[in-house]
């Protein structure tokens, strides 16, 4: 069972206290509980050392009994009478064990279950303060693994490994004291082969940290081939590709079969070792123990003991190898998760951020210089936008039309000049209050799981009932959802499986009016619908920006063509502003990027 | 029961490791058992009667036989570990080279997620299982009846006693097992609950802060976690009592040799030794009792996971090579389609009726129409990624059923709507279907792709990787490297999928240039919802509700004054006006 512990595990870094601090400090709100589990570990170590020693009076009691000789005895008793009284003693104990650790366990497993609570919790809602562009920056998986398996690996070490690490420490230390109170020459003996046994330990680690690396790698690699196949089947199967990646996929399998024959053989090793050296130190105790006996003071009973001792000496030394491996775990998933709630958010409300009041919608860029890295994607933008007006920005890709958007929204912010709506500069708002009267239509129609309602009332969650089936009626989503099963409590799948592309348009354009914002700010799909769709979409469009400001980036000439100002950008710069009409005239940069459409399309006739 | 029987006939081809496996753990066994009799002679024969030599003989003997036993431990341990990994390693490949040959139906339906946990999750249980169940069931059993025997014979009333509490023991240890695990998978099934939660805020991130709702979304995610909580702590509070429980009837026993054993001791019927090895295999009792529980989750598990597997592997692919289908040589393109009606499982209605068309080779015809009228069914017959209900679909004459698949399908090159690249070199991706292709091959087809220019540029031209650890290209580099990748196939029929719907216009543009001299000397099929693709075509099939309603030329069909020619106004006719206008 050596996948018992991750191989990750093996590779963590080496333990880094200033981490290990951390992860202590969290331990704090409940250090009522954990201090009382603590001590319920030292007391359940108390009975588990207890068990052999009575056994081995027992053992006394009997022997002596028998040779008439007045031994040890219990409790000033001997013979039948002390043996009563060793019985009640030893259930006694045992009982005891059982209530102590009950109770142990339950409140360590508590309190590990409050930290993974409070840690996941606090991660996300940090990673709501933190910039998009730390989550672009990171990827959706890499931060879902940060709160899953990592916070995973630290309920780990509350759960197991931190009890394990104490109690086989208070076992080993109690072993160790009761060995050398019973006969210190015979604790000796026991002591010997412990050297071996920790270089062998070691020389052993050092192995298995490569060759579980090696398992590692290649089972990634098994599971990488199978994702993208699986994913890519139609593919595959359309190029007839078949036997070539059968073949590929047998040998990175075998690679992975070789990885972990190695890995066996080197883990079949580990607990045979640790049992011959046991057994080979339980055979020296007997012998040399055994010429003791009847010599200086030392009883079979106490040999007995010291034999059961020998028997649970290696087995905390095995456990604790373990625990190291939980603690090194936690220790570099508790970096990896600190790394995410050390981040500083990007946008912060300044100090004394006011709330913005309700706007009418007027809008200037101001001399606005802006970039994501170093390079400058936005160079000396101005524009005045009067409330109503509506706005296309077209361009190539990688003209600056997201930017554009990117800044309106707070989700960057400028690196020179300033964004102002109503004369209030963007960046001494509340973020909370400038969003909260923007309507956003994004590009990819997002949908959370939920119904229909949830995700148009998801902008403003206290909006009545008449004032969503307004929105969606206004947009002409209204009909279509009356028709679903469920109308409106209709649930919307994964990704909105189950609505049509032009469906999910629709409610998405319901939910950005739900606050019935005064600034509209929409990036048109460019994947093609069919043409009735498309009608449906076109006319909705135009009751969502009818009297409001809005700024699109247009993909469609019908959408330019009805805008109030078309905005051309070339490399960061705005190069043209007109009404469409006024610009096809100019005969310039907008005439030029859409006759190149269907310039092919007029030649063929 | 018949699931665990077919995953053990996967051992069949290891079945002499398998044996000798089972003779080590049987030796081992023996040497492990015999220690605390040896323990008990080196009191009785040695301490009790003081003789130094019994001592050393005694003593000599527990190493001699504890060598025996870790020997036999290793082999078996090792041998037990590489027949799972094996068997894992069979499994898995099974299971791809299976998934290799099931139709486009079958990922229709089956989810990529579920697949894929079916080769890691489920592959990895069986894997568990051979390692540790195989061996524990048997060394459990073994254990249970040579130690019983023993104390039997040794002292019948004090074994009785002694043995009382293990099948409470056993009991115990499985109703914990059964009732916990559903326990587990309440606190499983709601990770994965909060698991949706968070992956939707993160993929819905931008949403979610344009509307300003990070604190709702803040107290959704608690509530989860809340949730999650309180079934943790339910099954923690479950099993905090029954490992320690468990721990208490393996006590007891020993405390039945205490009290009891001893008053035997006093009354001259047990010897010291016996009785202290009495405490020594109860000891060793107690562990495979208590792993009962383990062994039965693990079986359990195994038929679950088993049964998701042969799920799959039982999968009959619905469309086979007939035995005497025919090899394609010196194809040339004619494809002709005759009644052909096809009906999507599941479904009642025919997603495509009586559909007939012929195209002699090197033709150029256009499929249009709404989005579920049927068009994109049409080449997925022709390929045979799905069989026709009724009617025939021929190439070059001869009925496709009666053409060995590979052959059929490497003459049918297919750019998708959706592009999917796999994560290797560009090379590599554009000589997917013709893995001999040289260089020159590859740049050749990169150029009439029109993709050449772009990945020159790339620092490391062609041996760019691509993928997650590599440089991600933008949709309409994407699409071009696809038709690369069609065209380095050569095949003699070229299907494109409504290819240029999502990039901008300028790449469209582009596209629309490479996809002209990709099609030189070909048959090809072009699936399009805009009338500006398709007006080259020399027959073009309007699609509604899975019939042909109208076919012909583009000026046909404007003559027509149907279909087509309402679509035609919508999305052409003032844009082209403008043009005109404009020029």
């Amino acid at each position: 069972m050596y996948r018992a512990t991750d191989p990750d595990d093996l590779l963590g870094k080496a333990y880094d206290s200033r981490v290990a601090r951390r992860l202590v400090a969290q331990v704090r709100p409940y250090r009522r509980s954990a201090l009382i589990a603590l001590g319920l570990v030292l007391l359940v170590t108390l009975f588990e050392l207890a068990i052999p020693y009575l056994f081995g009076l027992a053992v006394d009691v009997v022997r002596d009994a028998i040779d008439g000789t007045s031994g040890r005895g219990f409790l000033g008793r001997t013979g039948g009478d002390a043996l009563n009284a060793l019985g009640i003693a030893f259930v006694a104990v045992l009982l005891l064990r059982f209530v102590a650790r009950y109770f142990e366990m339950f409140l360590m497993g508590q309190v590990g279950q409050r930290i993974v609570y409070d840690l996941r919790s606090s991660m996300f809602a940090h990673i709501q303060r933190l910039g998009i562009r730390y989550i672009d920056r990171r990827g959706v998986g890499s931060i879902m693994s940060r709160l899953q398996n990592d916070v995973s690996v630290i309920d780990q070490l509350f759960a197991d490994g931190l009890v394990d690490i104490l109690s086989q420490v208070a076992l080993l230390v109690g072993i160790i004291i009761l060995m050398w109170l019973t006969n210190w020459q015979l604790a000796l003996v026991a002591f010997a082969l412990l050297p071996l046994m920790v270089v062998m330990m070691r020389f052993w680690r050092r192995r298995a940290i490569l060759t579980y690396r090696q398992t590692r790698i290649t089972i990634g690699r098994v599971n990488g081939f199978l994702a993208e196949n699986i994913a890519g089947m139609r593919v595959i199967q359309s190029f007839t590709r078949e036997p070539r990646n059968l073949a590929r996929f047998t040998d990175i399998n075998d690679e992975n079969l070789d990885a972990n024959l190695d890995a066996a053989r080197l883990s079949a090793f580990l607990f045979p070792f640790v049992t011959f050296v046991e057994y080979v130190t339980i055979a020296l105790v007997l012998y040399v123990g055994g010429r003791m006996v009847g010599g200086v003071a030392f009883t079979v009973g106490e040999l007995v003991t010291f034999v059961a001792y020998v028997g649970r000496f290696y087995e905390p030394i095995n456990q604790l190898s373990q625990a190291y491996n939980t603690l090194q775990a936690a220790t570099a998933a508790g970096e990896r998760i600190y790394s995410i709630l050390d981040a500083e958010p990007e946008i912060t409300d300044a100090p004394g951020a006011v709330d913005l009041p309700r706007i009418k919608g007027h809008v200037v860029f101001d001399r606005v210089r802006f970039g994501y890295d170093e390079v400058e994607v936005l160079h000396d933008i101005n524009l005045e936008v009067q409330p109503g007006e509506s706005i296309a920005f077209v361009g190539e890709t990688g003209a600056g039309k997201s930017s554009m958007i990117n800044l309106l929204t707070r989700f960057y912010d400028v690196r020179d000049g300033a964004i102002r709506i109503d004369g209030y500069d963007i960046r001494d708002v509340t973020q909370q209050s400038l969003r909260s009267q923007l309507g956003v239509v994004p590009q990819d129609t997002f949908l959370f799981a939920g119904s229909i309602r949830d995700n148009i009332l998801f902008a403003r969650p206290d909006a009545t009932e008449d004032e969503m089936v307004a929105a969606a009626k206004a947009v002409g989503a209204h009909e279509f959802i009356v028709d679903l099963p469920g109308g409106y409590d209709a649930e919307v799948h994964e990704r909105g499986a189950t609505l049509s592309v032009g469906q999910r348009q629709l409610i998405s354009f319901a939910r950005a009016l739900i606050s019935n914002p005064r600034i509209i700010i929409l990036d048109e799909a460019t994947s093609s619908v069919d043409t009735e769709t498309e009608l449906v979409i076109q006319a909705a469009l135009r009751r969502l920006l009818a009297g409001r400001t809005s700024f699109i980036i247009a993909h469609r000439l019908s959408t330019t063509r009805e805008s109030s100002r078309v905005v051309v950008l070339d490399h960061g710069r705005i190069v043209e502003v007109g009404s469409h009409d006024d610009l096809l005239d100019r005969q310039g940069a907008y005439h030029k990027l859409y006759t190149m459409q269907f310039r092919a399309a007029a030649a063929a006739d | 029961m018949r699931v665990i029987w077919r995953i053990l006939t996967y051992l069949k081809p290891y079945r002499w490791r398998l044996i000798i496996a089972y003779a080590c753990l049987f030796i081992a066994i023996g040497a492990q058992l015999a220690v605390p009799r040896l323990v008990q002679q080196v009191i009785d024969e040695g301490i009790v009667k003081d003789d130094r030599s019994a001592i050393l003989t005694g003593s000599l003997l527990i190493i001699g036989v504890v060598a025996v036993q870790s020997g036999f431990t290793y082999v078996r341990s090792y041998l037990f570990q590489a027949l799972a990994e094996r068997v894992a390693t069979d499994v898995r490949r099974q299971l791809y080279g299976h998934l290799l040959k099931l139709p486009f139906q079958y990922f229709d339906t089956a989810q990529s997620g579920q697949l894929m946990s079916r080769a890691t999750e489920d592959v990895n249980a069986i894997r568990r299982f051979l390692m540790f169940s195989l061996r524990m069931a048997i060394y459990s059993l073994t254990v249970l009846v040579i130690v019983s025997i023993l104390l039997l014979r040794e002292h019948l009333t004090l074994a009785l006693l002694s043995l009382a509490a293990m099948p409470v023991l056993a009991f115990t240890a499985v109703y914990f097992s059964v009732h916990v695990r559903p326990m587990f998978s309440r606190v499983q099934q709601q990770f994965g609950e909060m698991s949706s939660v968070l992956q939707e805020n993160l993929a819905g991130t931008r949403v979610v802060r344009v509307f300003a709702r990070e604190d709702a979304e803040i107290r959704k995610f608690d509530r989860s976690l809340d949730d999650l909580y309180s079934r943790q702590i339910e099954a923690i509070r479950y099993y905090s009592f029954f490992f320690p429980f468990m721990q208490l009837l393996a006590g007891i026993s020993l405390g039945m040799v205490l009290w009891y054993g001893g008053r035997q001791v006093l009354n001259g019927s047990l010897s010291v030794g016996t009785f202290v090895a009495f405490n020594l295999y109860l000891t060793l009792l107690a562990m495979p009792l208590r792993q009962l529980g383990w062994i039965m989750n693990s079986v359990a598990r195994a038929i679950a996971s088993g049964d998701r597997i042969f799920e799959v592997i039982d999968t009959r692919p619905a469309i086979r090579n007939r035995p005497d289908a025919i090899t394609l040589d010196a194809p040339r393109g004619d494809v002709v389609f005759r009644d052909v009606t096809f009906t999507y499982p599941n479904t009642s209605r025919p997603a495509i009726r009586d559909v007939s068309f012929a195209a002699p080779a090197g033709t150029v015809v256009g499929l249009i129409g709404a989005t579920g009228s049927g068009k994109t069914t049409v080449p997925s017959l022709l390929a045979r990624f799905y069989e026709a209900t009724h009617g025939t679909i021929t190439f070059d004459g001869i009925d496709v059923r009666g053409i060995e698949l590979a052959s059929l399908r490497r003459n049918v090159g297919f750019v998708l709507q959706e592009t999917f690249l796999f994560s290797t070199t560009i090379h590599d991706n554009i000589a997917f279907g013709n893995p001999t292709a040289t260089r020159e091959q590859v740049e050749a087809a990169a150029r009439i792709a029109q993709a050449y220019e772009f990945i020159s540029e790339m620092p490391e031209g062609f041996d760019t990787r691509l993928g997650e650890r590599g440089v991600s290209l933008s949709g309409g580099q994407r699409q071009r490297v696809a038709i690369a990748r069609a065209i380095c196939a050569d095949p003699r029929v070229l299907v494109f999928d409504d290819a240029t719907s999502s990039v901008d216009t300028e790449t469209e543009y582009e596209l629309q240039q490479a996809l002209g001299r990709a099609m030189s000397g070909r048959t090809t099929f072009i699936i399009a919802q805009r009338v500006s693709s398709l007006k080259d075509a020399d027959e073009i099939l309007v699609f509604d509700a899975g019939q042909i309603v109208e076919r012909g030329t583009h000026r046909d069909l404007i003559a027509r004054d149907g279909h087509y020619a309402r679509l035609y106004a919508l999305q052409l006719k003032d844009q082209e006006e403008f043009v005109t206008a404009a020029d």
